[in-house]
């Protein structure tokens, strides 16, 4: 019998007993020579004392003692009791098992929606607008994700791309707006697709035309009237396609760009009062220039004269400078025009 | 030390080895317990008898001839049986 329990595990089931009786060493001896496993021996008298053994041995163990020793059963432990208790329990089962059922019926929900990323947009319309689409607190967790992007596309105008993603029970919208546009700028954005001219502003001698939209209508040096045109927005196209109409010039009508510097004379004359000299004519010019001519003109050319009118001092002059001069006109659709 | 005698003592499993501290014994080729308590403990080793003496005795494990003895040692004797102390 030696070696026969070996294979036994103390932390599968062990079981502690108290031995009385007379040479209890005698029956241990004898329990080793078949290979049983004792653990924490302690001698509590001559004739009593307590061991551990596993419960595969004690069976063994008790017919080796007979009725020579009485043996005692103490306590008893390990994985196999434990799990029989666990079983016998039948209450705690139910608990368990009630629990296991909420807490894995409840990871099937939504618990929380969180919207990140509104500025413009109220947060409470993106919730609202999802639990239209079946996303909203409480709901499955198998939602359907590009409805409820869809549906969030078509509520909202501003909004341009949105995420929606799950990470357990916690759902997350992102969305991002296109950046809101003032009304200056959708007015200058509607402006320069009205089609228009580039007019001088003054008479004037054009000293450089560069064109970026439309035709040049000038040459430098050339003289030009105020409100002549300087870079016309109607623009010529030769129909090249064999139609009913290929003959005929057609007319592209666009919003005209480009720069036109020229130079502008400016004529001035005032009387000085009496007492006045050269001194506060001059203080008066450039009072005048100040009033008069744009900030960003370039003065070419300053002249001053002075002419005695019986007892009245006249005071008169050019001012020639060189400034931008062109300005934008709209043009005016006719009835029956080609556009 | 020779090397017979080290050899020896690593493979002589007809006596006792004894490997102790003034707290914990090991004691290897046991036979059989003759005694146990909570101050001595003899066991027979085969050769010999091993008496250990001392206080508290806890035997921590007892299998395939190895004890493991715990408690406050204070020593340690090897007897010869009766019939071979003449020898």
């Amino acid at each position: 019998m030696l070696g026969l329990f070996n294979q036994s595990s103390f932390s599968g089931h062990w079981i502690r007993v108290e031995i009385e009786g007379f040479r209890v060493e005698k029956l241990i001896s004898k329990a080793i020579a078949e290979g049983i496993v004792f653990r924490h021996i302690r001698c509590i008298s001559d004739t009593c004392m307590e061991l551990t053994l596993t419960a595969e041995d004690f069976g063994y163990f008790r017919r080796l003692a007979g009725s020579r020793f009485r043996i005692t059963l103490i306590d008893e432990g390990g994985v196999r009791p434990a799990m029989t208790s666990f079983i016998r329990n039948r209450l705690l089962i139910c608990g368990l098992l009630v629990f296991l059922l909420v807490f894995g019926v409840q990871s099937l929900f939504i618990r929380e929606v969180s919207v990140i990323g509104c500025k413009g947009v109220d947060e409470n319309a993106i919730r609202e607008c999802a639990r239209e689409a079946g996303l909203y607190e409480g709901a499955l967790r198998g939602f359907d994700a590009a409805r409820v992007k869809t549906s969030i596309f078509e509520s909202f105008d501003n909004i341009v791309w949105v995420k929606v993603a799950t990470q357990g029970n916690y759902a997350e919208i992102r969305i991002a707006e296109a950046q809101a546009e003032s009304p200056e700028s959708a007015e200058a954005r509607a402006k320069m697709r009205r089609p228009c001219n580039i007019v001088a502003a003054q008479d004037c001698y054009v000293e450089t035309v560069r064109t970026f939209r439309g035709v040049s209508m000038v040459e430098p040096d050339s003289f030009v009237k105020k409100g002549g045109i300087l870079i016309s927005g109607k623009i010529p196209v030769e129909m090249s396609t064999y139609d009913e109409d290929a003959d005929k010039t057609k007319t592209l009508k666009v919003h005209a760009d480009g720069e036109v510097i020229g130079r502008v004379p400016y004529y001035y004359s005032f009387y000085l009062n009496h007492g006045e000299g050269k001194r506060q004519a001059e203080a008066r010019v450039r009072e005048w220039i100040k009033e008069n001519i744009p900030e960003d003109a370039q003065i070419l050319n300053k002249s001053l004269n002075f002419q005695q009118k019986e007892n009245i001092m006249k005071v008169y002059g050019v001012i020639e400078t060189r400034q931008q001069v062109g300005i934008e006109k709209e043009i005016i659709f006719e009835n029956n025009s080609n556009r | 030390m020779r090397i017979s005698d080290e050899l020896s003592l690593d493979f002589d499993i007809l006596s006792p080895k004894v490997t102790a501290n003034t707290r914990v014994a090991i004691i290897e080729n046991v036979r059989k317990a003759i005694q146990i308590s909570d101050t001595s403990i003899t066991v027979d080793a085969g050769r010999f008898y091993v008496t250990v003496r001392g206080e508290g005795f806890k035997v921590g494990e007892l299998m395939e001839g190895r004890m493991e003895l715990a408690g406050i040692i204070q020593s340690i004797e090897f007897f010869r049986p009766l019939d071979q102390s003449g020898n």
